[in-house]
Parts: C-alpha cells; structure tokens; sequence
C-alpha cells in the first residue's frame, strides 16, 4: 500500500489510524471497477466464484441458530457475579466477535489469502480494539506470497466451532478461535 | 501465434505517465494510449494467468502509485487483455467517450468506504432490552432446535429492522457531504452499513470528521472501519459492458 491510503477506524469514541490492509479494501477490487465484455472476464472465473460464494443469506437457519446461541451466552454473562463480569464481557467481546458471526466472506477470504496471515492478524488485534499503536500497522506487501487456491472448501464450512461451549469461566479455549478453512 | 497478453489496471489521461515501477508478476509498468486515453498495463509472462493474492496486492499498489498523483479509473482485479492492439480496440477506442467523460467527473475525487459492524453483546441486550416479545419466547424456550429456531429467527428480524435504522441515521449525517455512495449489501448477520462514498480531494478532512462524529454517536454498540482515499472503484462503469 502507499501511504496515503489510510484504514481508519472509529468506535467508542476513537479513531485508530493505520495503513490499509488488503483485508480492507479486497472487496472492491474484487466486486468493482471497470469490465468491458465477457471474453475478457474469463479471466476472472476463479474470483468471482469466490465472491459469489461468500455471499451469505442473511435469513438463514445459521444465522438463526448463531442469534440463539449468542443469546443463550448473554445470559451466562447476566447472570455471572459482579466481581467476573468485566473479565467476561471482555472475553465475549473478543471471542463472540472473532468466531460466532464471522461473516463467510471473511471466511472465503482466509481461504483465498491463506488463513494466520498478516492482514487477518491486523483485522483480529483491530476488531479488540486495545487502542494499540496508530501508525505501525501497515504490513510489508511483499512477505504476502501464500497460496491463493485452497477456497473451495471455505466459503460454507465456518460454523463448526459454534457449538456454545464456552466456559463461564471466560477463558478463551483454543478452539474457539479456528477458522474456516483449518 | 497470438499476441503477448496483458494485465490492466486502469485507464488514466493520455497525459499521465505510467508508474516508473513494477505490478504483477513484477514486469515493468507501461501505458497504451489512443485517442488522448490511456491504459496502465503490464505484460503477463507465462501461461498461466497470475490471480494469485500477491497480484491482487500488486493491482491495488499500481492503482494507488498512479492515484497519488493523478484521477485513474480502475479496472476489476483480473482482466487481461490479448495485447497492445486489444486495448485499443477493445477497451480504448469503443468506449473513448464514456471513459474520458468519467474521467472528468471523477478528477480529483476520491473513493471511501465505510463498513460499521454491531458489536455482538451491546446489539443482543439491546434488543432484549426493547423486544418483550423476543424476551418471552427465550424465557420458554426449553433449548429444542425449533425453539432455538424461532428464537434466533425473530433475532434476526430485530437485527434487520435496526440495520434499517442505523443506514438511515448514518447517511443522513454523510451522504450530504458526498458527491455521490453506492450502498453495498450486507455480508454478515452483524454488518450494520457497506457503503462507498465519492469525496473531492478538498472535502476529506470535512467526512473524517464526520465519520469520527458516527463513531463517537454509535458508542461501543458499532465498530466503524473506514477506509480510503481509494480509486474510485464503485462509481465506475462501461454501458455496455455484461
């Protein structure tokens, strides 16, 4: 990336600034720009499979069954004492956001990029919003060489470690973080 | 034997230089012109057509090093052409009009996006919080698959009608201050807003500080990321393109 081109991010009141990930901006290079006629596009066969892939519905019985669970996590939180609850809400936060309704297009992307790579770690430490450093963010583009051919499995298969087991103690299981194409 | 292929990245003012540096499959940037249009491309070595993530990374580095300095209308990641004379007659000179007609609109615009997700536990207790229909249905439930079903079902349509909401209420704030957004659909179940706006160069410190204004309005239950100054990638298009 150059470095004019920022990822900013705004929540709770502060805006963390930092280079732009592909992570950030694959969408757009994907889905949009300029294509002039069919001949052409063969080109991009394998991609667009891929974004057609990762488009979830929305009002689906996954989604319904992740709302449930979420709620039934809720409640293990409600009802905690005092003295865990900000243990607690901090680990849900970060566990239920990184792995219980992650979107499929980020599991597609994994499986596109390679999973653990750079910009999914940006992604992961942004998303917990510690307020780390702002400017130190951006990746060094050329250490992305990984495979980019393994996604046919991971468009669909992100759900498995939604199974609601996480422990009222709060401790984040190894497990709960696996992605999709693992 | 047919002609070398090559990648394109965009398409720019004949009078703008092509980057003295390297894109996709490292091979030397170039610009094809006709008729006072230009595309930056490169050669494609080899068979095999390199869409691998590294490409995907070169393209997006290309169309920022010319962005820098100049208004280029990028091309989707993965088009190659059957060389120099097909970017002329297939991309440049059929479509010379439209192209240099957005290449004036768009001078000196850039593209920014914005995608605010809802924070799982602020959204769920929210809703709990104001549906006592919801809260009914999960004080009876015994935990059985329909139950969970109907349960997470009359979630998500309490998840869509804030989704609504929240769309509403956030570009009542920015799409006054753009010249043009594109709304994209959700693509997750917490995915609040997707949206692309068209800002002038000149108005981007006025829509940071609009958009540190949501963020700061949303509190903790939406995470904003933004993103840009990017090429205008969804405000570009041929007519007659499939």
């Amino acid at each position: 990336m150059s470095p004019m081109t920022l990822h900013r991010e705004a929540g709770a009141g502060y805006v963390q600034r930092g280079g732009a990930g592909l992570y950030e901006i694959v969408d757009v290079l994907l889905d949009k720009g300029l294509v002039i006629d069919v001949f052409v596009r063969v080109a991009l066969v394998g991609i667009e499979l891929l974004t057609i892939d990762a488009r979830i519905v929305i009002a689906s019985v996954d989604t319904y069954l992740r709302f449930a669970e979420a709620v039934n996590r809720l409640d293990l939180l409600q009802e905690s004492s005092d003295e865990n609850l900000p243990e607690l809400m901090s680990d849900m936060t970060e566990g239920g956001s990184e792995n219980k309704t992650k979107g499929v297009l980020e599991g597609a992307k994994e499986s596109l990029f390679g999973s653990g790579d750079d910009d999914d770690k940006d992604k992961d430490s942004e998303d917990e919003g510690s307020g780390g450093s702002a400017s130190s963010r951006r990746s060094s583009s050329s250490s992305r060489g990984s495979g980019s051919s393994s996604r046919s499995s991971g468009a669909t298969s992100r759900s498995s470690s939604s199974s609601g087991s996480r422990s009222r103690s709060g401790s984040r299981s190894s497990s709960s973080r696996g992605r999709a194409n693992s | 034997m047919s002609p070398a292929p090559v990648y394109v990245y965009g398409v720019v003012d004949a009078g703008v230089a092509a980057p003295d540096s390297c894109g996709i499959a490292a091979q030397p940037l170039r610009s094809v012109a006709a008729d006072g249009i230009a595309a930056i491309v490169s050669d494609v070595p080899g068979s095999e057509p390199p869409l691998a993530r590294a490409a995907l990374t070169a393209h997006s580095e290309v169309l920022e090093a010319v962005l820098a300095t100049a208004t280029i209308l990028p091309m989707r990641f993965g088009v190659i052409m059957d060389g120099d004379a097909a970017v002329r007659t297939q991309l440049l000179e059929p479509h010379r009009d439209e192209l240099r007609a957005q290449l004036d609109r768009l001078d000196g615009r850039v593209e920014l996006t914005l995608r605010a997700t809802y924070e799982e536990a602020p959204l769920l207790r929210e809703i709990m919080a104001s549906e006592p229909r919801i809260r009914a249905v999960h004080a009876a439930s015994s935990g059985s698959y329909i139950e969970q079903l109907r349960l997470g079902e009359m979630i998500a349509e309490a998840v869509e009608a804030r989704r609504r909401l929240d769309t509403d209420r956030i570009l009542s704030v920015l799409a006054p201050l753009a010249e043009d957004y594109q709304l994209a659909e959700p693509r997750h179940e917490r995915m609040a807003l997707s949206a692309s706006f068209l800002i002038p160069r000149s108005d981007i410190a006025a829509f940071d500080a609009a958009v540190d204004d949501v963020g700061r309005s949303q509190g903790d239950r939406m995470r904003l990321r933004y993103t840009g100054p990017l090429p205008p990638h969804s405000f570009v298009n041929l007519e007659n393109a499939s």
